[in-house]
């Protein structure tokens, strides 16, 4: 029996980092991984969700991701994909939907409602006739009304070789850091098919459940924060699945990207003061292997005289950069003093202490008492209460930071932000 | 008879064992609640025990008894019989009712004064308090009346929760039909962990078929049926105090452990496992240490180091957001069920414990900065109690995380409803501590003892109305309520029905 290739791939987030290094680097990720694809010759390509970082993207960035794609099509590479939770607007039209209008790809999560029920249809591939279908992410975990409708039995009793698609986090699989109401347990999946190909866990994961074969994420191609990167430094392999299948999956094995190395140091500052921790970090910004390698440096710790914006961080990272880094980052979110009053917040990274913020304000919502409609308070607290709420904000805050695309107008660019609001405010058009 | 129609009349007796003689006709039972109307309010009475008067002497009835049953004189009769042949009812007073509020009896009702069955309407003073939760109807003996009686959960579930009573008498009907009305109320969360797998509802009715259990109930079990999530839990959550008071280990042992974590950290385990040396550990205890995780948890180490588990509940790979999930649901106000019925009880409870040294952990953290007041609190449901919470476990093993909470959990808003048909095995320092006790029919005399030795109320003169409490029947005895509250649960079946609704379609859309 004739053996076939293909490749699973997501969360390539193109166009992610505001760095231009690192946005390069996680482009050329891609690039590398899909010049894998034609070099490995695979029949065809499973991209799991959030190829782009946003639903319209950086045009140059979409420029060489399309070339790319089509070198691959060239090569007689289908490619097979689902939105992921950046690159979807339900208000909107996404780069995803023009590129699939071209040609380039196809969406394999088709179907529709039939009463309560959600009915997929299969994808054939022409050349393998493997059957592909799945569900698409959705901001906020919402893709879990969908798995909660799947008319399952359809789905069960097709016969042949069947991969399932999404890029939600499986709860029994997700990592400490997705949210409970974000993940979608294993028994809301269809059972029986050969390959569940997932996106949306940052992390390589192989699994297998009784009734769930190969369960599989890919995890990035690079990463899309400080926190990926610190993964790999530590270890954490990036990279996509080539799986060999005739009427089962064969063999499937990992195949690694490297578009840069990382160094990650961390240095305590507890008890230090300020001077010695600068006079430290310097030491260390000299002594780490930094030429072409991406450095993360995070200064930790509570000091005991003097105070984190004594230490001068800028010279520590141009030392780096003069010693030859890709690039360089000095994490110090976590450094405190004892002169001044303690963060009631601490965390790694700007973004986990915003959410912990948000989570601790939150956490005290009520409605307003002079609110007495009934209808308006259920609402309310429904939108806004406990984790809800803390989510919202957090989406909010996000869609509030979205920056003017070189050349878009500023009504063009007004827009756009005002129609990421009501998408996260679910206030409009959407469900 | 009319129900409000003077059913008896007070004849003699003293504060709390007050005599009544009933009136022919009237049927007064075992638990009945009545009703003495004086000027200044009314008198709450109920029955705890009834007997036969006659003013014919003893020797004259067996006489005439004999000649009727003998044939000597068939129509012989009683002159007016209703007068000489009576019952007279034993009650106690449980309740001064002014208006809407009660007050605990300090006076006796007017001697000769005329009693009455009690209406719905008389129980105007029980008002739904704030977080209210539904435990039944007001039961008067047998007869169920229209007043639902509903406590403040918060008070009563941080307070601690002891269900005791035999099987068969209604305690998961119970249990099932609190969680059914609690489970949309986000002012606590609850985890179950239910050794019988039957309140989810698997093969019939259960909390799954609430209209917000897709948003406010969470089941894991290790048997997937659609919509539950696999019971799984990572060894690395595992850390070596979860097993304390769970699982019997000597001093050397636990120090073991303890150097492993201390080394290892999140390892500890696979460590242990794989036989990893530990400074100033003896090789033995190791070895020992190692077989004993093997046989309760099921991790060992392959040739290669590789570590694999046996069960599918201790994992490597999965399971690592377990903890953190649960008490995110917890602090969301869901309720969480763990189908521990494939499971040992040793691997139920230290499951629970892992969990509840983190609940509780946060939470004092919470106390600690300030923010507990706005969190929801947080009960927890233990089936046969004794199992962590006996003198003899205690004794042997010392406190566990469930003693724990018995003890300071309501000082974090966290609390036990602790079900068991052996109150007598828990010791009376816990029993003290647990503020509400829902009594169900219990035949066994030394276990009515205990319960009512631990009663919030005086349930001295109640022993045999605990002894005749039919399926379903119960006794609320609460610090939070001012008498002891005889009601009813209703049959979760039945329940439920009132809940049904026809669903409003929406028309769906796909992207």
């Amino acid at each position: 029996m004739k053996m076939y290739k293909f490749a699973h791939l997501s969360d390539c987030h193109i166009g992610v980092w505001r760095d231009e290094k690192l946005r390069e680097l996680n482009l050329q990720a891609f690039e590398k991984a899909i010049d894998t694809c034609i070099k490995e010759k695979v029949d065809f390509i499973l991209i799991c969700g959030d190829l782009f970082d946003a639903n319209i993207p950086d045009l140059y960035q979409v420029k060489r991701a399309v070339e790319k794609l089509r070198l691959a099509k060239q090569n007689g590479i289908n490619i097979y994909l689902i939105y992921g939770s950046h690159d979807y607007s339900p208000n909107t039209i996404s780069m995803i939907d023009v590129l699939e209008s071209a040609g380039l790809f196809k969406k394999v999560s088709q179907g529709e409602f039939v009463g309560d029920e959600l009915q997929l249809e299969f994808t054939e591939d022409q050349k393998t006739w493997a059957k592909i279908t799945g569900l698409p992410g959705r901001k906020i975990g919402l893709e879990r009304e969908y798995f909660q409708a799947l008319d399952l039995e359809s789905l069960e009793q097709a016969k042949g070789f069947k991969i399932f698609l999404f890029h939600s986090p499986i709860t029994e699989l997700k990592t400490r850091f997705v949210p409970e109401t974000q993940g979608v347990p294993i028994s809301l999946f269809p059972r029986r098919f050969n390959y569940y190909a997932g996106g949306n866990i940052h992390k390589m994961v192989r699994e297998e459940f009784a009734d769930h074969a190969v369960v599989a994420y890919s995890g990035p191609l690079f990463g899309t924060d400080f926190r990926d990167l610190e993964d790999m430094a530590k270890g954490e392999k990036r990279g996509f699945f080539i799986v060999e299948f005739d009427k089962a999956i064969k063999n499937a094995r990992f195949v690694e990207i490297k578009a840069c190395d990382v160094v990650y140091q961390e240095l305590d500052g507890t008890k230090k003061t300020a001077k010695q921790v600068e006079d430290e970090l310097l030491k260390l910004a000299n002594s780490v292997d930094a030429e072409e390698k991406i450095v993360l440096l995070r200064v930790f710790g509570t000091l005991s005289s003097g105070r984190p914006v004594d230490i001068d961080f800028g010279k520590a990272r141009l030392i780096l950069t003069e010693r030859g880094a890709a690039y360089a980052n000095i994490n110090r979110y976590a450094l405190s003093t004892e002169e001044k009053i303690e963060l009631k917040v601490k965390g790694e990274s700007k973004r986990e202490i915003e959410e912990r913020i948000l989570v601790e304000k939150m956490s005290g919502f009520k409605v307003d008492p002079s609110i007495k409609d009934e209808k308006v308070r259920r609402f309310l607290e429904e939108r806004l209460s406990s984790e809800k709420g803390t989510e919202l904000a957090k989406n909010l805050l996000n869609a509030l930071k979205t920056e003017q695309k070189e050349g878009e107008t500023k009504t063009d660019f007004h827009s756009r932000v005002l129609r990421s609001i009501l998408e996260v405010t679910r206030l409009e058009g959407s469900e | 008879m009319n129900r409000v129609e003077v059913v008896g009349s007070i004849i003699s007796g003293k504060h709390g064992s007050i005599l009544i003689r009933q009136k022919s006709g009237a049927q007064i039972e075992l638990g009945d609640l009545l009703l003495v109307e004086e000027k200044d309010g009314s008198l709450l009475l109920q029955v705890n025990d009834i007997a036969y008067g006659s003013q014919i002497s003893g020797k004259h009835l067996e006489m005439i008894s004999g000649m009727k049953l003998e044939g000597y004189a068939a129509e012989l009769d009683f002159m007016d019989p209703t007068l000489r042949n009576y019952v007279l009812v034993q009650v106690k007073a449980v309740a001064k009712i002014r208006g809407n509020s009660i007050k605990i009896p300090k006076t006796l009702p007017s001697f000769m004064g005329g009693v009455r069955n009690v209406i719905d309407k008389d129980f105007a003073f029980l008002t739904k308090p704030a977080n209210p939760i539904f435990f039944g109807n007001i039961r008067s003996g047998s007869k169920v009346l229209n007043v639902p009686v509903h406590l403040n959960g918060l008070d009563v579930f941080t307070h601690h929760v002891l269900i005791p009573a035999t099987t068969g008498r209604g305690k998961s009907n119970l249990v099932k039909v609190m969680l059914w009305d609690a489970l949309d109320k986000d002012f606590y969360g609850m985890l179950v962990l239910d050794p019988h797998d039957e309140y989810y509802g698997r093969h019939g009715k259960g909390l799954k078929d609430h209209g917000a259990s897709s948003k406010k109930l969470l089941y894991y079990s290790p048997r997937a049926i659609r919509g539950s999530i696999t019971l799984v839990l990572n060894i690395q959550l595992i850390k070596p105090w979860h097993f304390r008071g769970i699982v019997e280990f000597t001093e050397a042992q636990h120090e073991a452990m303890m150097v492993a974590y201390n080394t290892h950290e999140e390892e500890w385990l696979s460590e242990i496992a794989r036989g990893t040396k530990l400074t100033n550990v003896d090789p033995r205890t190791l070895s020992v240490l190692q077989r004993k995780m093997d046989a309760l948890l099921g991790i060992y180490a392959e040739d290669d180091g590789t570590i694999q588990s046996r069960t599918s509940v201790f994992s490597t790979s999965m399971g690592l957001s377990t903890v953190k999930d649960v008490i995110q649901g917890l602090e969301n106000g869901k309720k969480i069920i763990f189908d521990t019925s494939l499971f040992t009880d040793e691997v139920e409870l230290l499951i629970g414990s892992t969990i509840l040294h983190e609940v509780l952990s946060r939470y004092k953290n919470y106390k600690q900065e300030g923010t507990l007041d706005g969190r929801p609190a947080i009960s927890i449901v233990v089936e046969e109690a004794p199992r962590v919470l006996s003198t003899e476990v205690l004794t042997a093993m010392g406190d566990n995380i469930y003693s724990d909470i018995a003890r300071e959990g309501r000082k974090f808003k966290i609390g036990l409803i602790a079900i068991t048909q052996l109150v007598s095995l828990i010791p009376k320092t816990v029993l003290a501590n647990m503020n509400t006790k829902v009594i169900l029919g219990n035949e066994l005399a030394s276990e009515r003892g205990a319960i009512i030795d631990s009663a919030s109320q005086d349930l001295s003169a109640d022993d045999r109305n605990i002894a005749s409490l039919d399926k379903g029947e119960a006794i609320i005895s609460s610090n939070f309520t001012k008498f002891a509250i005889p009601i009813q649960a209703p049959l979760f079946e039945d329940f439920i029905k009132q809940f049904e609704k026809e669903e409003v379609k929406t028309k769906k859309r796909f992207v």
